[in-house]
């Protein structure tokens, strides 16, 4: 597997730093690992760069995990990146929702560095 | 007085659904047909709120610093304890969830999310603090059922200084949590309306 390009997308920067190292700790090979503080920040990195993954916060400022992932479909550039949500906001409504706009997995907050190991393992092996 | 000489449109567009009244150009929604808000039932938990407001605690310390929780204290947030991260709950459940520390805590608790040292109160450690409200108010409300999905949370707010009261203006219940992390005492407290 190719190093992984990464994006992490939430208005915590504590949470973006978090996330990060838990990707660094997860044993994969990592290439770039990007942040970003909202949605528009976040597409704007997904028009400047090329990515194989997005972690991506619900509840942020400006624009939203949801709004996000609506605005990331009609992008060019956003074609083909698995979407991981990361978020306090696991109900299954969201759950579902997410999903129908194209993530692919969820992770809930409190979580572990191998969660996430695991959550991102699932959605990029089906594709390698 | 006008006369209403034409039927605004109605239902056509399912209920919720809002526009313009092609005859007479009026904002028109059929909000007002959606049936009866009902009353809020009122939550409460098999064993009291004490319970799931301390496991979602320890697991977010658990499993977010590294570090378990200590024994709780016998005292109220005095003015050390100048470092509060306050979170809003809304919905099936009413009120907010606060985290109150000292700076020392609060370093502490960002250090260990950071993997770093952190000894002076900056922009890190309010948003730290921030974020461990924000988890432990998530965390309690998944574990309570039917209220991940009838409850929403405000994003946090972060409040600097020890020398103030609270005073929730709605009756209701206060629930307080004492713990240490790392020697330091910390007070997480629900109060919810009725």
């Amino acid at each position: 597997m190719k190093a992984i390009d990464v994006l992490i997308i939430d208005d915590s920067s504590v949470m973006r730093k978090i996330v990060g190292r838990a990707l660094r700790q997860s044993g994969m090979e990592m290439g770039a690992i990007l942040e970003a503080g909202d949605g528009v920040e976040g597409l704007a990195q997904v028009r400047t760069n090329r990515l194989d993954l997005i972690l991506c916060d619900i509840n942020m400022p400006v624009m939203d995990g949801m709004e996000f992932l609506r605005q990331l479909r009609t992008e060019e550039k956003g074609k083909g990146i698995s979407v991981v949500m990361v978020t306090t906001e696991g109900s299954e409504s969201h759950v579902i929702d997410a999903i129908s706009l194209g993530a692919r997995g969820y992770i809930r907050k409190p979580f572990t560095a191998e969660q996430v190991k695991e959550s991102v393992l699932g959605v990029l092996e089906p594709q390698s | 007085m006008s006369v209403l000489t034409h039927t605004h449109p109605e239902l056509e567009e399912g209920i919720g659904s809002a526009g313009h009244c092609p005859a007479c150009h009026s904002l028109w929604s059929n909000s007002a047909l959606l049936p009866k808000k009902a009353p809020r039932e009122r939550v409460f938990p098999e064993g009291g709120w004490f319970p799931i407001m301390r496991a979602s605690i320890r697991e977010v310390f658990e499993m977010m610093l590294g570090s378990e929780t200590g024994p709780g204290v016998d005292y109220p947030p005095n003015h050390d304890a100048n470092l509060t991260a306050m979170i809003g709950i809304a919905g099936q459940l009413m009120g907010t969830m606060a985290v109150r520390c000292t700076t020392a805590a609060a370093c502490g608790m960002a250090g260990a999310m950071l993997g770093i040292e952190v000894t002076e109160p900056n922009e890190d450690v309010r948003d730290a603090l921030g974020e461990v409200c924000n988890m432990v108010a998530g965390n309690f409300k998944h574990k309570i059922s039917g209220l991940a999905e009838g409850c929403s949370l405000s994003c946090p707010t972060v409040i600097s200084g020890g020398d103030y009261q609270v005073h929730p203006l709605a009756q209701g219940e206060r629930v307080v949590v004492s713990f240490t992390f790392q020697g330091e005492p910390v007070w997480v407290s629900l109060d919810l309306h009725e």
